[in-house]
């Protein structure tokens, strides 16, 4: 535990500057929005804004890593440490982690907030009930696809990574990483349309009523009926999902601890 | 002790190591010698588990040297080791929390002898400080195995000489075995116990520096010259 825990502080003492142009980057959005709600005079500009943060916070991680890693990747002297991959990793993950929840945090009172306005105002976006459980279940899939994603990311660096060793593959590691990348999605592609899969997908089905109250006007020209129509969430999808992050996450860390190299 | 046995490390169609075996015993301090690309830092990276052999295997203590090998070596490497938003005091905290033998007192100890202050950012150090910091990291834990690649790389004579005092001071003569990966010999020439020549991944000499002073009557730079014409 006192090994994780150095390495959670080094990392959090790391990406502070990260952090802090983070959250700058953040505000800049918000007052390029008010800016530009302003000059059109349009007040449905801030809240579509604020949404867009929201949204992007899904890349706060995988971003996050990504920046982490380079740093590390200048020297890989990271790696003389005693201590396992998991450790290493979880530890970015958790540092990352905890950055990305603050701002997250942030950016959802801040769509709360605008979007409370411009309910009141009868404008573009709007909660009609329950805007609370909306709002927590927006920010837990976006919690969800940026681990996703930043396991992937792990993934793929450390593959690019043990590439080094392979003479061939040298020179060539970004197309045959785009070569990978595009294999695989072929084939989930192809198993996510298998009969068996989608049958699979259906067991376990939650169905979200409150979902059905998130309503999505654009000016007058789209009825203001519900958008969302069946909300429904597949928990054997959830783990299914689950155990591929799992097992990306061990092959990240089998790379790290046999393949790559300082 | 360090075995090599038949360890072949090939980058490409290049040999880093070509080859090799030979053992290495505790309570020596041993210099490898040799030209650059001769082989030096990735015989010290396979040692410290951070390389893999293409072929052969290196063992440290009688245990495969892969990544946690860094339990029992300490590595100083010739690049920076540092994360340069820390002060010194976070790097030594760092290291406390990550090798079990670190031992902080003994860390406090090689600063004040090194004439370095906890408060310092690591960016605003001096090339011979950071050169001073990367051997207190190094000498403040209590590590079976020291490697120092290139340690006076770049620096200057005062902060050799400082160096060197503090190998003297810290180096467990008894139990640790040092491998000291450079082309300063000038300095460290007294510390050694044995030297190790290599050239294009090969161990071409190896000779005990006692017995090459009284029985050939070679300085280690003689010794050497003689060796890498032959």
């Amino acid at each position: 535990m006192r090994a994780f825990k150095g390495l959670f502080i080094k990392e959090i003492k790391l990406s502070r500057n990260w952090f802090l142009i983070g959250l700058a980057l953040f505000i800049l959005a918000i007052f390029a929005g008010l800016a530009l709600k302003r000059y059109f005079n349009e007040p449905e500009i801030l809240p579509i804004v604020s949404i867009m943060i929201l949204v992007a916070h899904g890349l706060y991680l995988p971003a996050f890593l990504i920046t982490s890693l380079n740093t590390e990747g200048q020297s890989q002297l990271w790696l003389h440490n005693p201590n396992s991959g998991v450790k290493l990793f979880l530890a970015k993950l958790a540092a990352g982690s905890v950055y990305f929840l603050i701002s997250l945090l942030l950016a959802m009172f801040f769509v709360h907030w605008q979007v409370n306005l411009s309910d009141h105002g009868g404008g573009v976006t709007e909660f009609i009930e329950e805007p609370f459980p909306n709002m927590m279940l927006m920010g837990v899939a976006i919690v969800l696809s940026s681990i996703y994603l930043g396991v992937w990311v792990l993934f793929y660096w450390s593959f690019y990574h043990s590439l080094k060793r392979v003479p061939i593959a040298r020179n060539f590691r970004w197309p045959i990483l785009i070569g990978f990348w595009i294999l695989l999605e072929v084939v989930s592609n192809y198993i996510q349309n298998l009969p068996f899969y989608k049958n699979l997908k259906q067991s376990g089905v939650i169905s979200l009523d409150f979902m059905k109250s998130i309503k999505i006007e654009v000016g007058d020209s789209l009825d203001t009926g519900k958008v969302v129509e069946a909300a429904e969430i597949s928990l054997t999808n959830g783990i299914i999902y689950a155990a591929v992050v799992i097992l990306v996450f061990f092959i990240a860390v089998w790379l790290l601890e046999r393949k790559v190299e300082v | 002790m360090i075995e090599f046995q038949n360890v072949t490390k090939k980058y490409g169609r290049e040999y880093g190591l070509n080859d090799v075996t030979y053992s290495l015993e505790k309570g020596k301090i041993y210099g490898l010698l040799g030209p650059n690309g001769s082989g030096k830092s990735t015989t010290l990276k396979l040692i410290a588990g951070l390389v893999h052999p293409t072929s052969g295997q290196v063992l440290v203590n009688g245990k495969l040297a892969n990544r946690k090998i860094a339990n029992e070596v300490a590595y100083l490497t010739e690049l920076d080791m540092f994360y340069q938003p820390f002060k010194i005091k976070d790097m030594i905290d760092f290291y406390a929390t990550q090798f079990q033998d670190f031992r902080i007192d003994r860390a406090n100890e090689l600063l004040q002898f090194m004439k370095l202050d906890k408060e310092k950012n690591i960016k605003q150090l001096s090339k011979g400080n950071r050169g001073r910091l990367k051997l207190v990291l190094a000498l403040a834990r209590e590590a079976s195995v020291l490697l120092l690649d290139e340690p006076f790389s770049g620096l200057d004579p005062m902060v050799r000489d400082s160096i060197v005092k503090g190998l003297l001071s810290y180096i467990d003569f008894d139990n640790q075995i040092v491998i000291i990966a450079t082309h300063e010999i000038d300095e460290i020439e007294p510390l050694l116990d044995e030297v190790l020549a290599i050239q294009d991944g090969k161990i071409i000499g190896r000779h005990n520096v006692e017995e090459l002073r009284e029985m050939e009557g070679l300085s280690i730079i003689e010794w050497m010259k003689r060796t890498f014409k032959e």
